[in-house]
């Protein structure tokens, strides 16, 4: 009998949707919480509490069965007011819990602390979960109509919350999204007197009144409460600024793109690589900050120390080899990538440039500089200078899609003068600094073009070397058939703290040479590496590192692969390619006792902190996983195999639970997959996080309802022969996709790539509802919690491993991972018994068991 | 009855004596302490300096901290002081000392007091410690424990070390205890010919290693030194 909710039934599939809505919107805005809190690295455990919130939450409604079956009205609504008032509740709960993730490695007691972030991040899927499946489970009859609401709003939701982080800052949004949630349950309240045509006095009895009140006024008091809002880390750049006196807020500017603060102040100083014989003076400049991490100082355009400053910075040294302007009919064209305030930008045409493209991925940034410069008293920005040309895009995107060459191409310094706050980028993608990305920059120099990058030495030395490997690997790749070894036409120098490495299209010449020697000795750098010139660093040098492998291991790198082979570093300095682009993720096994030697413990795991905290989430979930899963389930399963009246199915081994258990983790690898090489196409990865999830989440339902009408027997390995094929099509095809769509703006790649992804989640939505029929037919329904609790633990678990997996072996063998794992479930699957049922009959048992998904896996 | 006076007396003695007796207890165990600190996380790392060793042994560490953080006092590990810095690990404290190669004719610029530590440190070594504290709050705070400890060598002045103390230099020694992107120009023209610039690189609560400015006949140049307990990774030079 189906179970009847205090109002009509369309009313509820709008409540459901702005309920799923709320939840996916949620997860979105999350994303960029944790990022403006943290780091970046946190969005793995983010979308991982999601599903253990609704895996958690079919658990417990498998456990309180008798209870919701007297009261669905009651236990509806409190679902939808608790998930309000737990959204709300994240502003002052994220204020109050002091977790930091930078400080856990020399406070243990952070694991707590974070344990109990997760819980408060759990909450409102958990509640709003609960809310979704009493009403699936509740009202079959309807199911179509709910899922469909639920799909399609988790859809919407996703694409949402971008927009809501174009209007409010992110902490801002869960108080927000909490009230709309506040207020869809309210609605039941009212609709329940509307439907029984009552006066309006009627329609809210004083209970239901006081209960809306007190539910409503709950979420306005949390969110709105005058309680204070968290603050970021204080060991965000930003934070730490922000303690030093008279420094003035310029400007704050929130999208989904980040949180853009820009600070000035009497002390706030910068001049990165400068050289020790610079005797002038540097002045305060305004300075930029993304989620609290420094994008850079504003270039000071009526300051003529400021631009000198900048020709005594090591990172001078591409202009100083040639002499551009002589001889030349063409003005000096120069491309910097990843510009950031225009430092690089400035720099360039301090140095003569006629031409300046400078490529940004912010919009924001560059909306907020022009603003900046349009009030009184205000930083003019580089941007507006006649001889600039900003273009407004990823960078690599910018390389797929132009045609132009340039005489010099500029990468800004990478790293951090902090060495920790590197680490924390461990497990962040970088397209850009991919041999792709490095011979794309190739391929847009002109004959005698520079490439010029720089990144600031760590202790022990570990990016320096990997950039000039980088480097060096990229030149053979681009030219395989040159003869010569990729050192003719590299050179490296050094300041105390930063190195820059310049690469020439043509090997060099013996008056380059000289110049670059006359530079470095002229300003105090050392070589660290030249071409037939013996290295300063090994006679007399300016700057003496603690590590003395940098010149050597440079000079080996230089002679090609083969040198590259012989090196025996204990860190991981292969050349990042697109399949593994992860610049930062320098750590092996073997490079633990050395980093431990060096730096301590605490130290070491700092220095790759994203790493290691893949790991611990990855712990953390497995644990959690269990505990709220498994554990609740497997003590039903046993209370229910001592009660006869289940019969002797139940004692039996659980069948064919290894086939939730591989589409829960194909479904998750290749969503992280998708995720990752997303990110290659739409150049951010909070618009992959969104495109991926809302085509999955959309279709995917879409596959799974369509399913109903097509033959089972042919569903699940057929589908698993189109996954094959599409995915090998999307990845195989990645880097035409990406050229062919490099040139369109934003909202045409993210419609695009929901489109390319439809077909395949539609194919993936099909198994999860063949699997439930293959229990049904086998007469193993009473297995039908197992299966849900393995799918949900297994999905779970399966995001931090993808991480891992693709860190250690690339996104490759994540997808054949992906893959594997649907032709395992294809095996698995029993076709016997159905072979002439159609999915249609197995409505009833989705309509039963279609728990806590937002999308079937 | 005749053992009341007494019994008067001595109850007399424990109210009045009470405080001395615990405030010299309490010495005592600080005192304690403070040895087993300079033998456990110094002398053992490689510090034999006597100067050193006996500035860390004599100076109160926990008088510069927070009042609840004083049983972290003589750890082996740096203690936030608030505003976002640190007393910096006590070994840390040493090495520097070591390697600004402070003597009794040393003048010596310290940017970044902080709570005052190291600037007590040095000025139980050196002539005279010039030290500037950009925050307010902790230039008061740090002036006023100096102050009360009775250092007359140092002197403490809040103020932006960017800048240096012109009047003050040229220095033998330059402590900088926050790492910037760049070395300020004017605190290379303030350090002496022959003298030593010493600053800590990585984050303040795990410094990854330092860095020795060294200016010599005119021609500066660094060493980076990684401040490690046990073998250095690749054999550099020793201090």
């Amino acid at each position: 009998m189906e179970t009847r909710f205090p109002c009509g039934h369309r009313t509820l599939a709008v409540l459901l949707w702005g309920l799923s809505f709320c939840l996916l919107a949620y997860e979105v805005v999350l994303l960029r919480i944790l990022t403006y809190l943290q780091w970046y690295h946190f969005a793995y455990l983010v979308i991982s509490l999601a599903l253990l919130g609704f895996g958690a939450s079919g658990t417990l409604l498998h456990l309180f069965r008798p209870f919701w079956r007297r009261h669905p009205g009651g236990a509806l609504t409190g679902a939808f007011f608790l998930t309000g008032i737990s959204l709300a509740a994240n502003r002052p709960l994220l204020a109050v819990i002091p977790m930091d993730s930078f400080l856990a490695v020399l406070q243990p007691w952070q694991l707590v602390w974070l344990v109990l972030l997760g819980l408060v991040l759990f909450l409102p899927f958990f509640f709003g979960a609960f809310a979704l499946i009493l009403v699936f489970a509740a009202a079959p009859r309807r199911i179509a109509l709910y899922y469909g609401a639920n799909l399609l709003g988790s859809g919407a939701g996703a694409l949402g919350g971008l927009l809501l982080l174009y209007r409010w800052h992110p902490l801002d949004i869960p108080p927000l999204l909490g009230l709309m949630t506040g207020l869809l349950g309210s609605v039941l309240l009212i609709d329940a007197g509307l439907r029984k045509r009552r006066p309006w006095v009627a329609m809210l009895p004083p209970s239901r009144l006081a209960w809306g009140l007190a539910g409503l006024g709950t979420i306005a008091l949390l969110g709105w409460g005058g309680m204070s809002r968290a603050q970021m880390s204080p060991y965000k750049a930003l934070s730490r600024a922000r303690l030093m006196p008279g420094i003035e807020v310029l400007l704050e500017h929130s999208d989904p793109l980040g949180v853009l603060t820009i600070i000035r102040g009497p002390t706030l100083r910068s001049a990165a690589g400068l050289s020790f014989a610079y005797q002038g003076d540097i002045r305060p400049q305004p300075v930029a900050y993304l989620d609290g991490n420094p994008l850079g100082p504003l270039p000071l355009l009526d300051d003529s120390s400021a631009t000198d400053a900048l020709r005594h910075a090591c990172f001078a040294l591409p202009y100083r080899i040639r002499s551009f302007s002589a001889g030349r009919d063409a003005p000096l064209k120069v491309l910097v990538l990843n510009a950031g305030p225009g430092i690089d930008v400035q720099h360039a045409l301090v140095e003569g440039a006629g031409s300046v493209t400078a490529v940004e991925r912010q919009p924001g940034l560059i909306r907020a500089l022009g603003r900046l410069a349009d009030r009184e008293g205000g930083p003019p920005t580089i941007y507006r200078h006649p001889q600039v040309q900003v273009v407004v895009t990823e960078p690599r995107h910018f390389l797929y899609g132009d045609t132009s060459h340039y005489d010099v191409v500029v990468l800004p310094p990478m790293g951090g003068i902090i060495g920790a706050s590197a680490g924390m980028e461990a497990v962040a993608e970088n397209y850009l600094l991919t041999a792709e990305g490095m011979t794309a920059m190739l391929d847009r120099l002109s004959p005698g073009g520079l490439l010029s990058a720089s990144v600031w030495l760590d202790t022990p030395l570990r990016r320096p070397l990997k950039l000039f490997g980088l480097m060096a690997a990229a030149l053979e790749i681009h030219e395989p058939e040159n003869g010569d070894s990729p050192g003719s036409r590299l050179a490296a120098i050094g300041s105390w703290n930063l190195m820059t490495v310049v690469l020439s299209r043509r090997p060099w010449s013996s008056v380059e040479r000289e110049r670059i020697i006359a530079f470095a000795s002229r300003e105090g750098f050392d070589r660290h590496f030249l071409p037939g010139v013996e290295h300063s660093s090994g006679a007399r040098p300016f700057h003496r590192l603690a590590d003395t492998t940098l010149t050597p291991t440079l000079a080996a790198m230089a002679a090609g692969w083969e040198g590259r082979g012989a090196i025996r570093s204990p860190f991981h300095l292969d050349p990042p390619t697109d399949d593994r682009p992860f610049f930062n993720h320098l750590l092996t096994l073997r490079s633990l006792p050395v980093m431990r030697r060096t730096l301590g413990a605490a130290g070491f795991l700092l220095a790759e902190w994203g790493y290691v905290l893949v790991w611990i989430t990855l712990a953390l979930l497995a644990t959690g996983g269990g505990l709220l899963i498994l554990l609740p389930l497997s003590l039903v399963r046993r209370a229910r195999r001592r009660d006869p009246s289940y019969g002797a199915a139940v004692r039996d081994r659980p069948p064919g639970l290894l086939y939730f258990a591989a589409i829960g983790g194909g479904f998750m690898f290749l969503e992280i997959l998708l995720i990752q090489k997303m990110v290659l196409v739409l150049g951010d990865p909070l618009f992959a996080v969104s495109a991926v999830i809302a085509a999955l989440l959309v279709f995917a339902g879409a596959g799974s309802m369509l399913s109903g009408r097509l033959p089972v027997r042919w569903l699940v390995p057929g589908g698993a022969a189109l996954i094959i094929l599409m995915v090998g099509t999307l990845m195989g095809g990645l880097s035409f996709w990406a050229t062919a769509w490099a040139t369109w703006g934003m909202a045409g790649r993210f419609v695009t790539v929901i489109a390319a992804l439809a077909p395949l989640a539609l194919v993936m939505g099909v198994f999860f509802p063949a699997g439930i029929r293959r229990l049904e037919v086998t007469r193993s329904d009473h297995l039908i919690p197992w299966a849900w609790g393995i799918n949900g633990l297994i999905s779970v678990v399966t995001t931090p491993v993808a991480t891992l997996v693709a860190l250690n072996l690339g996104f490759r063998v994540v997808g054949l991972l992906g893959i594997g794992c649907y032709l395992l479930a294809a095996a698995t699957f029993n076709r016997e018994e159905d072979s002439r049922s159609r999915a249609a009959d197995i409505q009833p048992f989705i309509e039963k068991w279609s728990w806590g998904r937002l999308g079937p896996s | 009855m005749s053992r009341c006076p007494r019994l008067w007396l001595l109850s007399c003695l424990l109210v009045f004596a009470g405080p001395g007796l615990a405030s010299a207890q309490e010495h005592d165990r600080f005192l304690a302490r403070r040895k087993a600190m300079v033998a456990e996380q110094i002398a053992s790392r490689g510090i034999h300096d006597p100067r050193i060793l006996k500035a860390m042994e004599t100076v109160p560490r926990h008088r510069f901290i927070p009042p609840g953080d004083q049983k972290s006092a003589y750890a082996d590990h740096p203690v936030a002081i608030g505003y976002g810095q640190t007393i910096s690990q006590p070994y840390i404290v040493a090495y520097m000392c070591q390697l600004a190669r402070l003597g009794a004719q040393s003048r010596v610029l310290e940017v970044g007091t902080g709570s005052g530590y190291h600037a007590a440190v040095m000025a139980q070594i050196a002539d005279t410690v010039f030290s500037l504290e950009i925050i307010p709050e902790l230039a008061a705070k740090s002036h006023a424990t100096v102050t009360a400890l009775g250092y007359a060598n140092l002197v403490t002045r809040q103020a932006d070390g960017y800048y240096g103390w012109l009047e003050a230099g040229p220095f033998d020694a330059i402590i900088v205890t926050a790492a910037a992107d760049h070395i300020p120009p004017p605190l290379i023209k303030q350090l002496a010919d022959g003298g030593r610039m010493v600053i800590p690189v990585g984050h303040p609560f795990l410094t990854q290693h330092l860095v020795l400015v060294e200016k010599q006949d005119g021609r500066i140049s660094s060493r980076q030194l990684i401040p490690v307990r046990f073998v250095p990774l690749t054999g550099g030079d020793p201090p």
